[in-house]
């Protein structure tokens, strides 16, 4: 199966409405669609290619990084195809080398479209896009956003730290001290141990290159030091973020009177009923979502109940709670 | 092929590309044959943009005389004559053939006959320069290292920007952002079936990230900035983190959709949980959220797996330089020093070489991706005043540094297979952002530039391409012979994406089916041993 | 067959994914259903999608709960997740709907707290990703024209408390010249502390017009104390304009250091950042960013604005004092951090009031081929003419480069196997170089007035030249030769690069023949177009940003980017082109401004949706 028919049928499925794929947005005003790309202009998109595609794959002018792109940002712009009308279509001056633009000619560099095909190069004749443009009728550009695209997305380095301290009670004072460099405040980290991080555009910048590091880790940028950030769910991430939560969650535990973690009244102890309250509190705390008590009887025998042992609850807390942290929803929003 | 990959690929990259790109989610055919093939990539980022040609001599007699300084400077030792540049074999040069194809040829500036001579006077440029005993490493004839390296030359980075001649070395296509995943993550996914005891497949030690674009998962970079960060991030040592918390079961192996896969993932309780409750996530919004759950599904897999591999107890058993110390020419402590004794600076201060020894000796990686600079973190981008000069001092010892990691590689017999040496085992990536402009026009970005490969699968001791001499002021490259992904030959000017094409090729990774670089590519031909 | 129905994306196995491929060319065949004409060469129209009874087959049951909306608003508006008290509030609103109106109403609060700003400004800070300004000579010296650092003679001494040359004045603190007679002390209301006394001693103190320094070769010159500035041993200057009083351990970090908060370098860094914020709280239109002339900054980043003017010898910017006395400035608007009147706020200023060589006026034309009278400035332009863009960039094309990506969401990617004509000495329209720079050239071409010259050493030294600009940075003809003392940067750089009919520089070679000041034409002339649009002749970047708003990019690429920072992704421009030019649409009927589009797009479908 050519590859190139599936790109075919995508948009118009996602355009068009047929018995075979049914709209997600049938709440949307009218105008919604777009206008198909007719089998004409997928002749005229193949006879292009070739001279074209190199530099329009992607971007802004990415026309030919499929059909989709064709027919949405090249035959529905106006200027470049005035649909019925060649001679006032930029498109077709630019093949033939009259463009009005900062660009006179298409390709650029040597020979224009016209050029290659008269000496046998190009196969498609611009009599040929000329027909097609005085063929077109009104195009219409379907204005919802691509229904496959993702709709969640990864937290931040700078949004996980501020999670992590809002929903662990803990906060600056907890991984560093101020400490001067030319007179002027630094982070200085209280020990390695605590697995501290901190953003080196932050103010206090940290003064030990690996807490920026693992900040880093957590996929963090800095401007200043011109490091690009990472929003992917990486390795490195997903390292950085089980080392973190589950130290960072221990350090919670162990301060008296967390109320982030067990409000006044809230017990924490080794019996069932007093963990599951616990864990369906915690699943909207870090979550923002309420556990059912299915899911929550789940969590406790697969997660809560192989970590306690009969003298000591304190991992498997710690565990639940590093759970939560990289459950998916709590990493995605 | 699941819709969800393939819109992946769609988000990063246009349609046009998808077919293609989706069979890297298949093992790649090459699998099976693999004599004489390396299996491990050490890509040496030396920073800033590089004076090649001081280093190296790819020009003809006419084109020494007609670009670069004669030789000068003293101890400073600078420029070169014709009469200096010898083939690194020792056998008789030809300055007046222009390739492309030729042998490696430098100009000389160490004593031949006393190597580690830094203080007499070279007879051979008239006494102008003082013996410099940097670069030798590449001609010392007990090694013959330069049987194992190759130059390609003058290829066009299509940039003149920092970041964007970068990810052209990495990925063969220059721009702010990757347009095709890294030649890292290309060789750590194809290497990842064969090898699936190597937890981190890419593994980078600092710089920009050799990204894997809309590869699987497992080929994304992991940051690792020097030994110190792999207790920390990758191990189970420390109490604080991990008390009660360590026992692993051997679940089996699920595919994000649920499907059986062969083997097991060593899961703690939470690992299990976790990966139970993103598989469940599956279908319940858009393709594209489904990618991304996903590819974080793949990675805490990974995560789990490289925590249990205890890489830190291994890497505490791996020494890093071991070998070549017993050469008393090559001390672990050697000093470099710029003229009579400016700057002066240890092998650790070129980046962190011991590290990606250990990497590269356990085992535990197939890739790794290193930030190098000169002594005392001199970085290459010498726009300033007599930049050119200064430059060249400093790269002829990064490039002795180079020299030398090669050199303890080749003396490393391969866990694997004993009757080869991990330099066999490996190649050696060696780049910069970009060439610089000529000497006699300063020390400016320029894009034509070069790339150094060295180990395992390549025809050694040769220089490929060369300079436009016709061009005044800096000149871009030649046409050399090209081995397109039809397998037709071209004969054109290179470009970056041949050259990382040339890169993957010696993997035996074959070009339109294992990988696909945008733009049109071809193999350097008489490189890639066949 | 055609009623066959697919199950939904992303929960096709690889078996259906199969089946799926089988039917393809049935369904092409089958076109749109119905109600259009024919695929055969006729435009088949657009087909509504009928309306859809019954069950949700097919659509993702993505609608978040009420409680996850929440959390994603919070995320995306303020960087933090909600609180359990707001969790509780929101589940005690009562039903659903009552809690989706919790939601927004939420929203609501949130764009009005201070969490908001500091999400704007970091969305920015992130997006245009501008480097500090780097160093020039060794730290702590960095590009900008900077104040000669003073520091306090310490405890002990004769003249503790005063405030002295950090160099070469080592006996001031001991009342002392040099040459051991009594050295000048002054008591003034100094501009870094408006209100009380602040004491200079030793030269700094001097208010003589002349001073006495020495050239490269070692022979005294006499300079002029306004003009020259606080060399040798010229004093600060009124209100002590001229220097900085650096209160860190060692002078001159204070303003280089990274980490210092009101460090100069830090501010002038975060300036653009800070002004998208400052136009997305106060509700201006983005369009400010670049066509305004007005920015946002503290007392110590306007005064290297001021710096800049004096280097131009616009001395009477030594008697206002209305970038330092808060009395000034007690209205100006402020970030939501800061009371108005605090001069470490981040307050609006006027930029030509500063450095009057960023001009005022909108329509400045200048055209160096055929005017000879001196040129003004450049107007002013929001962040593009923000000393920290400036200097962080050095040259024009990679200013304009990094613009045309910045602002104009403009890709430049390298040119994929074209055969070229040759180059032979103009980028723009040859070679290979041409595929970028046809676009590159002309917007670098507005960015050439600003350059830099020699090196600093703790505070002063360096000069940054604006070629052609009022009546200092004027040099001999004789630069184009590029001799002695013209070999080097800049100069160097513009006899390269500003060659005569060349995309970059069209003069022709008998303009820049009669005034090679030509070559400095920093507007794109009739015939040359950028983005599909023509100049109408103003000069500077804010020409650029004239054009690149004419042409629309500007406001798609502060719509995609809004988007990013709320929607959690970008906008791509090859499947949603609808799409985009819906939202910008929306955009630009809510004034451009942030708050409203923002808000529309919390109330988007979209938004709802997910997991």
């Amino acid at each position: 199966m050519n590859r190139y028919a599936w790109l075919v049928v995508l948009p118009w499925m996602a355009a068009c409405s047929s018995e075979v794929t049914p709209s997600t947005m049938r709440s949307q005003a009218q105008s919604a669609c777009g206008t198909p790309a007719t089998s004409e202009t997928l002749r005229v998109m193949e006879g292009l290619k070739p001279h074209c595609e190199g530099c329009h794959a992607q971007g802004a002018r990415g026309y030919f990084a499929s059909v989709e792109a064709f027919q949405g940002l090249l035959v529905a712009d106006a200027r470049l195809v005035k649909s019925g009308d060649p001679d006032g279509s930029e498109l077709l001056r630019l093949l033939e080398g009259q463009g009005t633009g900062a660009f006179k000619q298409m390709p650029i560099g040597q020979k224009t479209y016209a050029q290659l095909v008269s000496e046998g190069t190009a196969k498609l004749p611009v009599e040929a896009v000329r027909a097609w443009i005085q063929g077109l009728g009104a195009q219409q550009r379907d204005a919802r956003p691509d229904r496959d695209a993702p709709r969640i997305t990864r937290m931040s380095a700078e949004q996980m730290q501020r999670a992590l301290y809002q929903q662990l009670g803990l906060g600056y004072d907890d991984f560093f001290v101020n400490a001067k460099e030319f007179g002027f405040d630094m982070a200085e980290s209280r020990g390695e141990e605590y697995l501290p991080l901190q953003s080196p555009d932050a103010i206090p910048a940290p003064r030990q290159y690996i807490s920026g590091e693992r900040y880093h880790g957590l996929g963090g940028g800095s401007v200043m030091n011109q490091v690009s950030a990472d929003r992917s769910p990486s390795p490195t991430l997903a390292l950085t973020l089980t080392q973190v939560s589950q130290r960072w969650c221990r350090k919670a535990l162990a301060r008296q009177d967390n109320t982030a973690l067990f409000p006044k009244g809230a017990a924490r102890t080794a019996d069932p009923a007093d963990v599951k309250a616990t864990l369906k509190r915690w699943s909207l705390h870090f979550l923002g979502e309420r556990f059912t008590d299915a899911q929550v009887d789940e969590l406790y025998t697969d997660v809560f109940v192989p970590l306690a042992t009969p003298t000591d609850t304190e991992p498997a807390y710690v565990g639940v709670c590093s759970y939560f942290i990289r459950h998916p929803h709590w990493v995605f929003y | 092929m699941k819709l969800s990959r393939r819109n992946l690929f769609q988000a990063a990259f246009g349609a046009a590309h998808v077919g293609l790109l989706g069979r890297y989610g298949l093992p790649s055919a090459m699998a099976q044959s693999a004599s004489g093939r390396p299996t491990k990539m050490l890509a040496i980022w030396l920073v800033g943009g590089l004076h090649w040609e001081s280093f190296f001599a790819p020009m003809t007699r006419a084109g020494i005389q007609k670009f670069i300084p004669p030789a000068q400077g003293g101890n400073y030792a600078y420029g070169y004559n014709p009469e200096q540049v010898e083939h690194l074999d020792r056998s008789p040069v030809d300055l007046m053939s222009s390739g492309p194809a030729r042998k490696l040829r430098v100009p000389v500036y160490w004593n031949w006959a006393h190597p580690a001579d830094r203080s007499g006077n070279n007879p051979v440029v008239g006494n102008a320069q003082v013996y410099r005993p940097e670069g030798y490493v590449w001609a010392n004839p007990a090694y013959k290292l330069y049987e194992k390296a190759v130059l390609l030359v003058g290829a066009d980075q299509g940039t003149a920007a920092h970041a964007s001649g970068l990810i052209a070395s990495m990925s063969g296509v220059a721009g702010s952002t990757f347009r095709a995943p890294s030649v890292q993550a290309v060789v750590a996914n194809a290497m990842a079936s064969r090898f699936p005891d190597r937890p981190l497949p890419n593994v980078a030690l600092g710089g920009p990230l050799p990204m894997a674009l809309g590869l699987p998962a497992l080929a994304n970079p992991t940051l690792l900035s020097s030994s110190a960060s792999v207790e920390p991030t990758l191990s189970d040592r420390r109490d604080g983190t991990w008390y009660g918390l360590r026992a692993r079961k051997d679940e089996p192996d699920l595919a994000f959709d649920g499907t059986p896969m062969s083997g097991t993932v060593p899961a703690t309780a939470v690992d299990a949980a976790l990966l139970k409750a993103v598989r469940r996530e599956r279908g319940t919004s858009s393709a594209g959220t489904d990618g991304y759950l996903e590819q974080l599904y793949d990675t805490y897999k990974g995560a789990s797996r490289t925590i249990r591999r205890d890489m830190l107890s291994v890497l505490e058993k791996t020494p890093a330089w071991e070998k070549l110390k017993a050469d008393p020419a090559y001390p672990e402590d050697w000093m470099a020093c710029t003229g009579y004794a400016d700057a002066c600076g240890t092998m650790p201060s070129m980046g962190d070489y011991a590290f990606a020894l250990q990497l590269l000796k356990s085992d535990l990686v197939s890739t790794v991706n290193l930030r190098a600079t000169s002594i005392e973190g001199f970085t290459f981008d010498s726009h300033f005043v007599n930049g050119q000069i200064v430059h060249a001092q400093y790269l002829r010892i990064a490039l002795e540094m180079v020299g030398r990691m090669c050199l303890e590689m080749s003396l490393t017999p391969s866990r694997s297979d004993p009757s080869r040496s991990l330099l066999d085992e490996t190649l050696v990536y060696v780049y910069s952002d970009f060439g610089r402009t000529f000497p006699k026009v300063g020390s400016d970005h320029h894009p034509a530039t070069c790339a150094l490969l060295v180990g395992g699968g390549i025809q050694g001791n040769q220089m490929i391409g060369g300079y436009d001499e016709r061009m005044e002021g800096s000149p871009m490259g030649i046409p050399v012979r090209l081995v397109e992904e039809s397998g037709d030959i071209a004969t054109r000017t290179p470009t970056s994406q041949d050259v990382a094409a040339t890169v993957l090729r010696a993997y035996g990774l074959v070009p339109g089916k294992d990988f696909f670089i945008p733009g049109g590519y071809g193999v350097f031909d008489g490189v890639v041993r066949s | 067959m055609p009623h066959r129905k697919l199950s939904p994306p992303g929960q096709a196995t690889a078996r259906d994914a199969c089946a799926l491929l089988w039917l393809l060319p049935f369904l092409f065949w089958l076109g749109c259903s119905g109600n259009a004409g024919s695929p055969n060469g006729e435009d088949a129209g657009c087909v509504e999608p009928p309306p859809e009874e019954g069950s949700d087959a097919g659509v993702p049951a993505d609608v978040l709960v009420p409680s996850r909306l929440l959390r994603r608003s919070a995320l995306a508006l303020r960087g933090e997740p909600p609180t359990d008290e707001e969790y509780a509030a929101l589940e005690a609103a009562g039903n659903e709907a009552a809690q989706r109106a919790y939601v927004s109403a939420f929203v609501d609060r949130t764009l009005q707290e201070p969490t908001f700003y500091r999400t704007l400004f970091e969305t920015a800070r992130d997006w245009f990703n501008i480097p500090p300004v780097g160093p020039s000579a060794d730290p702590p010296e960095y590009g900008l024209q900077q104040q000669r650092s003073i520091v306090r003679c310490p405890e002990g001494t004769p003249k503790a408390g005063a405030w002295k040359y950090f160099r070469d004045d080592k006996d001031a603190c001991l009342g002392l010249k040099p040459d051991g007679t009594p050295a000048e002390e002054r008591s003034l209301e100094s501009w870094w502390a408006p209100g009380a006394t602040t004491v200079l001693v030793g030269f700094a103190a001097s208010v003589s017009p002349t001073g006495q320094t020495y050239d490269a070769s070692g022979f005294p010159v006499t300079v002029n104390c306004t003009t020259a500035g606080p060399v040798a041993n010229c004093g600060c200057g009124p209100a002590a304009a001229r220097c900085h009083a650096d209160t860190g351990s060692y002078p001159g970090w204070e303003d280089y250091g990274l980490h210092s908060p009101q460090g100069q370098r830090r501010l002038v860094a975060e300036e653009p950042a800070r002004l998208f914020a400052h136009l997305g709280w106060h509700d201006r239109p983005m369009t400010d960013l670049i066509l305004g002339n007005y920015s946002v900054g503290p007392t110590r980043l306007q005064a290297a604005y001021v710096m800049q003017g004096l280097a131009g010898e616009l001395t009477s910017l030594l008697e206002d004092d209305s970038w330092w006395r808060p009395s000034r400035f007690a209205s100006a608007l402020v970030d939501p951090d800061h009371r108005q009147g605090d001069p470490t706020a981040w307050r609006e200023y006027s930029v030509p009031a500063r450095n009057p060589f960023f001009l005022e006026e909108r329509d400045y034309r200048y055209d160096p081929r055929t005017q000879s009278t001196a040129m003004k400035g450049i107007p002013a332009a929001g962040m593009l003419t923000s000393l920290g863009f400036l200097s962080a960039y050095p040259r024009e094309r990679v200013r304009g480069a990094r613009a045309l990506e910045m602002l104009a969401c403009e890709e430049l990617s390298p040119p994929q196997g074209q055969e070229f004509n040759e180059y032979k000495r103009d980028p723009g329209t040859e070679g290979t170089c041409q595929h970028c720079h046809r676009r590159v050239d002309p917007a670098a071409i507005h960015f050439k007035r600003f350059a830099k010259m020699g090196h600093g050493f703790e505070g002063h030294g360096a000069t940054y030249p604006m070629p052609g600009v009022g009546k200092v940075w004027h040099w001999p003809a004789r630069w184009r030769t590029g001799e002695y003392p013209y070999h080097s940067d800049p100069f160097s750089h513009w006899n390269r690069w500003y060659m005569p009919d060349t995309l970059l520089t069209p003069v022709t070679q008998a303009q820049a023949d009669a005034n090679p000041e030509a070559v400095f034409i920093d507007f794109l002339p009739a015939e040359q177009y950028l983005l599909g649009q023509a100049s109408d002749g103003t000069v500077g970047p804010l020409g650029f940003a004239k054009l690149i708003v004419a042409s629309g990019s500007f406001d798609r690429c502060v719509v995609r980017h809004l988007h990013a920072q709320v929607m959690g992704r970008d906008i791509d421009p090859t499947k949603e082109a609808g799409y985009l030019e819906d939202q910008v649409a929306r955009f630009i009927s809510g004034g451009r401004k942030a708050r409203p589009y923002i808000k529309a797009l919390t109330q988007s479908d979209l938004f709802q949706r997910g997991r």
